[in-house]
């Protein structure tokens, strides 16, 4: 199928990107934030997250802060980071109290293949697509678990942007 | 009246990051430099999308600004001719911003495409006197060559 101009210009996408930070401990932060008008899609293609260090860490179990080292151990069991993805975000309130309507976990489970010692990687599977097409606003924030923990963390990703309804309105 | 892509047209076409992750934006250190282009003709330089995220006050002092024109917080793009600067002078030849806490968009109505050859360079600015911010932003850059018949 060919396309033409028109079309390619209603495409576009967005990074998600945070360079290496220390989030500290029970801390979290906002790295992107992207408006879905009526009409448009978001797709949320990519996401990974890379924890290059922590701070603070047992040595024979740096990453096992399950148990009452984290901040809400019901709904993030295990986890040491977590990237949300929100719709209406807002900064005042703990981020898993909100609309969430993705979430990318990395295990504090030593037991678990992907969370080894520091350095280490996890990626959003590729194969599961999340398409946004509700109005609104949607912030991507980034979440220290632990509450003992610095972490150094650096965030990838890519969202892409379809307002090809628009046209037609 | 829109054509069909060629290879030609679309490896002409290179499409630029603008992310700036939640970030303190002092009184004091009130504009941060996030990217800056070189256009030469024939580029043209477009925007297809910029968001700017003003999370909160983190400190409010006076809520005086600086340029009365602009928002308190904002993000623009300042069209130079001379050497690069750091700090806002005059008027953005786009900007977006928010007088307080939220979110605010380029509206696709506005022209956001510059094809004069120089230097684009792009500022967060805290406009306020001495109040403290946190705001983010999100966006993209496209640079286009138009590709020469023959």
């Amino acid at each position: 199928m060919y396309i033409q101009e028109d079309r390619l210009e209603t495409l576009f996408d967005l990074p998600i990107q945070l360079p290496q930070t220390m989030i500290p401990a029970a801390g979290w932060m906002a790295i992107a934030t992207v408006q879905v008008p009526a009409n448009t899609t978001l797709s949320l293609l990519w996401l990974q997250i890379y924890v290059a260090a922590l701070e603070n860490a047992n040595s024979s179990d740096p990453c096992g802060i399950a148990g009452q080292n984290v901040i809400n151990p019901n709904y993030l069991p295990g986890s040491l980071v977590s990237v949300f993805l929100i719709k209406d975000w807002s900064p005042s309130s703990e981020p898993w109290t909100q609309t969430i309507i993705d979430q990318v976990l990395v295990p504090a489970d030593t037991t678990q293949a992907a969370a080894a010692v520091p350095p280490f990687i996890v990626v959003r599977p590729l194969t599961s697509q999340l398409d946004v097409t509700v109005a609104g606003n949607y912030t991507f924030v980034v979440l220290n678990n632990s509450t003992n923990r610095n972490l150094a963390i650096t965030v990838d990703g890519a969202i892409t942007m379809d307002a090809d309804s628009l046209l037609t309105v | 009246m829109s054509q069909y892509l060629t290879d030609i047209s679309l490896n002409g076409i290179v499409a630029a990051p603008l992310s700036v992750p939640q970030v303190a934006l002092s009184a004091q250190q009130p504009a941060l430099p996030i990217a800056q282009f070189t256009l030469s003709a024939p580029q043209i330089l477009s925007m297809p999308y910029l968001i700017l995220h003003f999370v909160k006050y983190l400190t409010l002092g006076f809520t005086d600004k600086r340029n009365t024109g602009l928002p308190t917080v904002y993000v623009g793009i300042y069209y130079q001719t001379g050497s690069a600067q750091d700090m806002p002078l005059g008027r953005p030849i786009l900007y977006v911003g928010r007088d307080v806490p939220g979110v605010a968009v380029i509206p696709r109505s506005v022209v956001t495409t510059f094809k004069e050859p120089g230097l684009y360079r792009v500022l967060l600015v805290n406009n306020h006197v001495s109040s403290d911010v946190s705001v983010l932003v999100t966006g993209t850059v496209q640079i286009s060559n138009i590709p020469t018949n023959g």
